[in-house]
């Protein structure tokens, strides 16, 4: 079983290669890989039977298929899926650009959720984020520069906080508790820049104004899911339970405060960008997520889940906008952005429930009014920009039904998924199980 | 299967609405009859409901049915629907107006006008079935606002409305204790029921926050019976509700009363200077349903029987005004108009006297006679306003027997209940738990008693007086000139405001975007480094860290240090490519010979070394690729064209010197009191100092390759730390190959300028 493990890494590795074999000239049938690969790789993470399996590898570390990492590798796998649906008569050279690079980032993001040793998965971490530098196709390669430049600076610049308060969270012992301030004060910068939650999103807007979408949406939905992943594993990684009490005051209160002025920034983002209200979009919900975390509660955990699930269809959904006209477009934006609201009668809702239901009571109720009116401030994101044209590349729209119906069936589900949550919540369940081990 | 009967009017109003849906492309043309037929359904089915509730005993019957079973372990709360005898009776309200508006339907020429009350209607009818449980409350509000907005076509202003009235009641439900839980709103105290009061009356469209419910058309005002009366009667039952835990005299507080006062006023007041007869048909509906929510304000039994009276009131006379608009005046209907108008304005012996004698004699009896005064005021302008509609009324096309006998029974059911109050009886003491007494008996015990009579004097003038003032009213009107009406209309309605305030706060959001430079600025990274040192020092400060006394450093260490500061202040001022390569490649040897010093194993200090050398390899291979454009191709242009950095904007040499100075103290001024041994001054101070340098010259950089030259030397200076932490030779291969792909990138993006800038800056163009 534990050769499986391999395949977790092999899959996306032979996919790279494959499609960069391919190039532009054969771009459509190197979708067709891709779509295959992340689909075998969806399948290989639904197995229960990999679950805590350990595969040794070099000075007793190894990779090991936590139930997070196997959450993460899931979601990973299906924002894959749906982006790589969404470059569909994309380009050949973004196409040939693209896909090879986002393997590779994947097969790193992949080795980063299950390699044993902390340092060394932030290390595989950073450097798969990194990768995405190389996915812009050379005509937009000088345009991009800065932005693309920036990010991986502020990558670069991020990754020594958070080795280094991993390293100091190895040090720490019951007679120097002070290390875990230390500790924090490192790795809540870190994780806010990775995650992009205010006051550390500016990376995300320089991104979105000065590289293709398709980049953009690799990052927050590859990347940032990973990230997500990475530090539900630092709060569930039992080397340092006393990490997990200190952290919740700032899980809730940078949380509120993202989903806050997130939402606010997104209301008031300009009518014309296509992009900035979509990128505030989703700082506004991870700021929800980072609350939810707070929480430390199971249920709550679970919502979290729930609603990283609902972010990356919500993602796709958004990805796919572009690609169809009309209402259509209206759709696709409309309840991308409803969902990563929490807006009640979609796939966010039941998420944003178990979430502000398991805040507690006391000085979280403020954060709780925080997150319902950031919600609320989503919502009339998307009201505002229903009746205005979402400026787009027209010569991307897909004049046939493909897109149309797959932008249909992502509405259907997320609607599905937020009246009958009961379809997913108990894999999600699982996969939360020993997460909030100092709270049961 | 007893339990689907809960959910069966709504479902008939349903199938009623869909039945004249206005869609293309249905397989079946609009049938009035089959709408008609299901509102009747409905209210049938309505009443089989209440006789459900009420007849089984020796408990009352509460109807439960799960409209979707979330998971147990996670969900401790499923949407589902609970239907008693008070939600019963509201659901046949429901109905009721849902069917009114159904048999008036019938008159007109298209039927596609009748979906819309009918599919209101329907998600009322499931919206009083489930609110009373926290996730069915936010299922019925989803359905009601979609069923408005497409429906009723009440715009986005209605939806937005309507949704924030959603999250106040999600805030009031999470925000109780045991929250998630099963729990009824009933239950619900303090904050969290005030949450869900403001969420009430956003959902009845009570003023201020009145935009949820849309306003009537004058063409089609008959729609307003479910379009209009559907969801306040939904936000009505919201209160009735909240109103069940609360003691006798609990709510005559100004705090308690004032918002169904002000709404009281603005309701009639509005009504009075109304445009039309719709809009001033809408006003006084709110005004009356204000009324109501001022009954179950008074709290206990009794305020909640008065508020049931009330809302029958307010059901039977605005409805049976909704559905008469446009009917031709015949004698009954002459006679059951008047009967209405009489309900509306409270005279004996309607329904509608029984319900505000009631209320007045309560609010006498605390002695809130400012409230009283208030309330007769407010009566009336909506007296007057009463008055003012009836006389412009549409031209009648319609003979409309069916709303004739409708409004004939309507008016006879207010006239019954009100002369014989009894009949009311069973049902306000099944409602609320003690029955009231009859306001006409009442009033003459009351005026009979010498020791009562000013008491009763007092009320009857209360309600009489109204009509009187209003008379005064109706003259005062034509002096007030349109205009000047208009513009009071204008800052009362308060649309003016909330709009200016929302694109007040829409701007203040952009300005904040443009100003601060987050939006495709270079500002950006240093605002992001900012915010990082910042957020840092704020978690060490929450984490109350206390100074720790320390020796100076010793000599080696300061050594250390000042050579690291030398070489962080030439790399943030020098800006030259051959400067940035060079000086960070002294970084690399500085950070080995530290290292070695320290007595880290010498292959891994020296790995260091070599990382380095081979990151300025790369960096200085990306310069050589460096497109040669116009110019002579030459290393020394390619070196220039590599750091160029566009003139203007940037801080000045002083200022990177002074931000430079004030790093370098900081980092001399960080002990490490609790790893003294894993992290002693002599690699720390260095490895800051190289920190400080590397992010100073990332910041201010303009061109790749001093972002890149600036990124790097932190990474080099962070290496001090890393070793010394953990100096094992996996993590060190990981750093060396993170760095390695630093450069690599860096490479690959340094050729983006083009040498032709390079000369094109010279040239001043």
């Amino acid at each position: 079983m534990s050769g499986l493990l391999l395949l977790l890494v092999g899959v996306p590795l032979a996919a790279a290669a494959i499609t960069y074999y391919l190039g532009a000239r054969r771009s459509s049938l190197a979708l067709r890989v891709s779509i295959l690969a992340a689909v075998a790789l969806v399948v290989l993470t639904m197995s229960r039977a990999m679950v805590d399996v350990r595969l040794d590898l070099l000075a007793e570390r190894g990779l090991l298929l936590s139930p997070v990492a196997q959450l993460g590798v899931q979601l990973l796998a299906l924002a894959m899926l749906g982006l790589v649906l969404s470059l569909e008569d994309e380009e050949p050279e973004l196409v040939a650009g693209w896909l090879p690079v986002a393997w590779l980032s994947v097969a790193g993001l992949t080795v980063a959720l299950m390699i044993t040793s902390l340092p060394l998965a932030v290390i595989a971490f950073f450097g798969a984020a990194m990768l995405w530098a190389f996915g812009l196709p050379d005509s937009s390669r000088r345009r991009s520069s800065g932005p693309v430049m920036r990010y991986v600076a502020l990558l670069a610049l991020a990754m020594p906080l958070l080795m280094i308060a991993f390293l100091f969270a190895e040090e720490r012992t019951t007679a120097t508790p002070q290390i875990e301030w230390i500790t924090l004060a490192l790795a809540v910068p870190a994780f806010g820049l990775l995650l992009g939650v205010i006051p550390l999103h500016a990376w995300t807007l320089t991104l979105a104004s000065g590289t293709p979408r398709a980049m953009l949406f690799g990052v927050i939905g590859l990347v940032q899911t990973a990230g997500f992943a990475l530090l539900l594993r630092a709060l569930t990684t039992s080397a340092y339970p006393w990490l997990v009490e200190p952290s919740r005051g700032l899980l809730i209160g940078g949380g509120a405060i993202s989903m806050l002025v997130g939402g606010w920034l997104a209301l008031s983002a300009r009518m014309d960008d296509p992009d900035d209200f979509l990128v505030l979009a989703f700082v506004a919900n991870t700021g929800l997520l980072l609350a939810g975390l707070g929480a430390h509660s199971a249920a709550a955990g679970a919502g979290v889940a729930l609603l990283l699930f609902a972010r990356v269809l919500a993602l796709v959904l958004l990805a796919m906008a572009p690609r169809v006209a009309g209402t259509r477009r209206r759709i696709a934006y409309a309840f991308g952005i409803l969902t990563l609201a929490g807006t009640p009668g979609l796939a966010g809702f039941p998420g944003l429930w178990l979430i502000v239901t398991h805040l507690g009571s006391g000085r979280t109720s403020l954060a709780q009014v925080a997150l319902l009116a950031g919600s609320a401030m989503l919502f009339a994101t998307a009201v505002r920009r229903w009746r205005a044209d979402v400026p787009g590349d027209e010569s991307h729209v897909d004049t046939g039904p493909g897109a149309g119906r797959i932008v249909l069936v992502l509405a259907v589900l997320l609607v599905v998924l937020g009246l009958a949550p009961q379809i997913i919540a108990p894999a999600f369940t699982g996969a939360m199980r020993g997460m909030y081990f100092v709270y049961p | 299967m007893v339990q689907y009967l809960a959910i069966a009017p709504a479902l008939a109003l349903f199938a009623g609405a869909l039945s004249v849906a206005p869609l293309p492309r249905l397989p079946w043309r609009p049938s009035r009859l089959a709408a008609a037929g299901a509102a009747i359904l409905a209210a049938l089915l309505s009443v089989a409901l209440l006789y459900v509730t009420w007849t089984v005993q020796p408990e009352p019957v509460t109807l439960q049915l799960v409209l979707s079973p979330w998971s147990q372990p996670v969900f401790r709360a499923t949407p589902a629907v609970y239907v008693d005898v008070v939600a019963a009776v509201c659901v046949l309200l429901v109905t009721g107006a849902a069917l009114l508006g159904a048999l008036r339907g019938l008159e007109t020429s298209d039927p596609r006008a009748m979906s819309g009350p009918l599919l209101v209607g329907a998600a009322g009818a499931l919206f009083v079935a489930a609110a009373y449980a926290p996730l069915g409350l936010v299922v019925g509000w989803l359905a009601l606002d979609l069923a408005t907005f497409f429906g009723a076509r009440g715009g986005r202003r209605a939806l937005i409305v309507g949704q924030l009235g959603l999250l106040l009641a999600i805030a009031g439900l999470v925000g109780a204790p045991a929250a998630g839980e099963a729990l009824g709103i009933s239950q619900l105290e303090g904050s969290a029921r005030l949450w869900v009061m403001a969420a009430a009356a956003i959902r009845l469209g009570l003023y201020p926050i009145w935009w949820a419910v849309p306003r009537s058309e004058r063409t089609h005002l008959w729609r307003a019976c479910g379009i209009r009366l559907a969801p306040t009667i939904a936000g009505l039952y919201m209160f009735l509700r909240l109103a069940e835990q609360t003691a006798p005299g609990e709510g005559l507080n100004v705090r308690s009363l004032l918002p169904s006062l002000l709404a009281l006023f603005a309701g009639g007041l509005l009504g009075w200077l109304a445009a039309n007869r719709a809009e001033s048909l809408d006003w006084q509906t709110t005004y009356s349903a204000s009324l109501v929510v001022m009954a179950a304000s008074l709290g206990g039994a009794v305020g909640r029987g008065i508020a049931l009276v009330m809302l029958i009131g307010l059901v039977v006379s605005r409805g049976g005004q909704y559905v008469l608009d446009g009917v031709e005046d015949q004698p009954a209907v002459r006679a059951a108009r008047m009967v209405l108008a009489a309900t509306a304005v409270a005279l004996p012996p309607t329904i509608g006297f029984a319900g505000m004698w009631l209320l007045y004699r309560e609010l006498a009896a605390f002695h809130l006679y400012w409230v009283l005064a208030i309330a007769v005021l407010a009566a009336s302008f909506a007296t007057a306003a009463l008055f003012k509609s009836s006389r412009r009324r549409r031209p009648a096309t319609r003979k409309g027997r069916p709303t004739v006998v409708m409004v004939v029974l309507l008016a006879g059911v207010s006239l019954l209940t009100g002369l014989w109050f009894g009949s009311l009886d069973p049902l306000v003491t099944r409602v609320a738990s003690r029955g009231l007494p009859s306001a006409l008996e009442d009033l003459w015990l009351t005026v009979s008693n010498p020791l009562t009579l000013a008491n009763g004097l007092l009320l009857l003038g209360a309600i009489v007086l109204p009509a009187l003032i209003a008379l005064g009213l109706m003259r005062l009107r034509p002096r007030i000139s349109k205009q000047r009406r208009r513009a009071l209309r204008r800052i009362l309605r308060l649309t003016l405001l909330a709009e200016i305030l929302a694109r007040a706060f829409v701007s203040a959001g952009a300005e904040l975007q443009q100003s601060s430079g987050l939006l495709e600025s270079r500002r950006a990274m240093a605002w992001t480094l900012l915010a990082v040192t910042v957020t840092g020092s704020l978690v060490i400060v929450a984490g109350g860290s206390t100074p720790a006394t320390r020796a100076m450093p010793s000599f080696p260490a300061m050594l250390m240090f000042s050579l690291a500061a030398l070489l962080a202040a030439l790399m943030v001022l020098r800006g030259s490519a051959v400067a940035t390569l060079g000086l960070l490649l002294a970084a690399y040897v500085l950070v080995t010979v530290v290292l070695l010093a320290a007595g880290v194993q010498p292959v891994i200090a020296l790995t260091k070394v070599l990382v380095g050398a081979l990151v300025v390899a790369i960096l200085a291979v990306g310069v050589g690729q460096t497109p040669a454009g116009d110019s002579d191709g030459s290393l020394l242009s390619r070196l220039q064209a590599a750091a160029y950095e566009p003139r203007g904007a940037g801080l000045s040499t002083l200022g990177v010197a002074l931000a430079l100075a004030a790093g370098l103290l900081l980092s001399l001024g960080v002990h490490a009191s609790e790893l003294t041994e894993q992290l002693p001054d002599a690699l720390l101070h260095p490895a800051l100092a190289l920190i400080v340098g590397g992010v100073l010259t990332a910041v201010f950089a303009r061109s790749p390759m001093r972002l890149a030259g600036g990124v790097l030397f932190a990474l080099a200076g962070a290496e001090l730390l890393y070793a010394s932490l953990d100096p094992g030779l996996m993590i060190t291969g990981g750093l060396a190959a993170f760095q390695l792909l630093v450069a690599v990138v860096s490479s690959f993006f340094i050729g983006a300028v083009t040498v032709d800038q390079l000369s094109r800056d010279r040239m001043g163009t």
